[in-house]
């Protein structure tokens, strides 16, 4: 009784710990309506393989803005859409001690 | 010896489904039509356009609700940008590109920035109910300036945990990364230091009641769910913490639900 209890309850959180972590892929064959495009941006470096297009922010704050893309229209048109990695090499940070005096309440008055 | 390895059972048992919520992945298991979940990143994109929003803040939904801790609503959020974007074949469109920390494929215990498509983000959500935030136009200008510096990179750690401590510079979420970026715009600054220095003193992270028990073992299941850099008490940055600190600071022009049927109040 013990052992079978034992071995369900580790089954049953190596199965929720699956979950969490989900596959691996970025995108399976399914999500085929992604067009072929991977952004850099602002100089950022970029691993984005063969497709490679570019993202630009608009700096417009203020005015009216309007999509000129659709997902919708690209459904079926290509097969990948890779990401951009931005920062791929990241190196995890140092811990330190928050020793520095703060700033005042935020505020954009 | 029976007792303790059935208590450990026990507890790995009733671990995972409280603390699955928070994972930034990138590509989740497909649950809704490919189609209809598409669709809906078109909307969403539209109504953020007719807004005039260059830079929101969204959330999605990426498991049922129902396993969520108390507190929690969305378990996944991004910078998006209004973009002028070119394709591969040299047309342009605009439209909104999402900046995000996902964890690496392969190990969740590390993140990456990558950028991706609304659809993209939308692609393994569980319901389409997103949280959105509009930052007041003079911080959207702040906003698009770190992003688009140095300051948006600078500020990722690659250590990953689900419930990273956002008072400490330990470990990183999507979540604490949306958060360092934005106290970066607003303090004009990429300083690590001093942007943790102002999150302890001006900003109220999301208690997450976890037991003893689960606390323990929760890494033994996925080093992703290490609780190491807190104290007694778990906290952690969520989208409805963040949206409580930009509405109390007057940080925010519109905060917001958006599900497939448009735009609705909190």
């Amino acid at each position: 009784m013990f052992i079978r209890s034992a071995l369900v309850g580790l089954a049953l959180a190596t199965t929720a710990t699956a979950a969490f972590a989900g596959p691996s892929g970025q995108h399976s064959a399914e999500a085929s309506y992604h067009s072929g495009e991977a952004a850099s941006h602002a100089g950022a470096a970029v691993a984005s393989g063969t497709a490679t297009a570019v993202a630009v922010p608009v700096i417009a704050v203020g005015s009216a803005l309007a999509v000129t893309g659709s997902v919708l229209e690209e459904i079926g048109t290509s097969t990948i859409d890779a990401g951009a990695d931005l920062s791929l090499s990241a190196q995890p940070h140092r811990t330190i001690n928050v020793t520095v005096k703060p700033n005042a309440a935020p505020t954009l008055d | 010896m029976k007792r303790a390895l059935t208590l450990i059972a026990l507890a790995l048992t009733l671990l995972l489904p409280s603390l699955s919520w928070a994972g930034s992945t990138e590509n989740a298991p497909r649950v809704l039509p490919m189609k209809k979940v598409a669709a809906y990143a078109d909307f969403i994109q539209r109504d953020l356009a007719a807004r005039g929003a260059n830079v929101a803040i969204v959330a999605r939904v990426g498991r049922d609700p129902e396993t969520l801790p108390g507190g929690i609503n969305y378990t996944h959020v991004a910078y998006w940008v209004y973009s002028k974007i070119t394709r591969t074949d040299g047309t342009t469109y605009n439209g909104y590109r999402v900046y995000n920390l996902y964890q690496q494929a392969g190990d969740p215990t590390v993140s990456r920035l990558v950028q991706d498509r609304p659809a993209d983000f939308f692609a393994g959500v569980f319901e389409l109910d997103a949280g959105v935030i509009i930052p007041d136009s003079r911080l959207q200008k702040k906003l698009l300036k770190a992003i688009a510096g140095p300051a948006y990179t600078k500020l990722h750690n690659a250590n990953y945990s689900v419930l990273a401590n956002p008072m400490t510079p330990k470990f990183q979420n999507c979540t604490e990364h949306t958060l360092d970026v934005l106290m970066a715009s607003l303090y004009a600054t990429d300083n690590q230091a001093q942007i943790k220095a102002n999150i302890n003193a001006h900003f109220a992270p999301q208690p997450v009641k976890i037991g003893g028990l689960k606390r323990m073992f929760a890494p033994a299941t996925s080093a992703a769910l290490t609780t190491k850099d807190h104290g007694p008490q778990v906290r952690t940055a969520t989208f409805g913490s963040i949206a409580r600190f930009m509405a109390s600071n007057d940080l925010s022009d519109q905060i917001y639900r958006f599900t497939e049927y448009g735009a609705q109040p909190f």
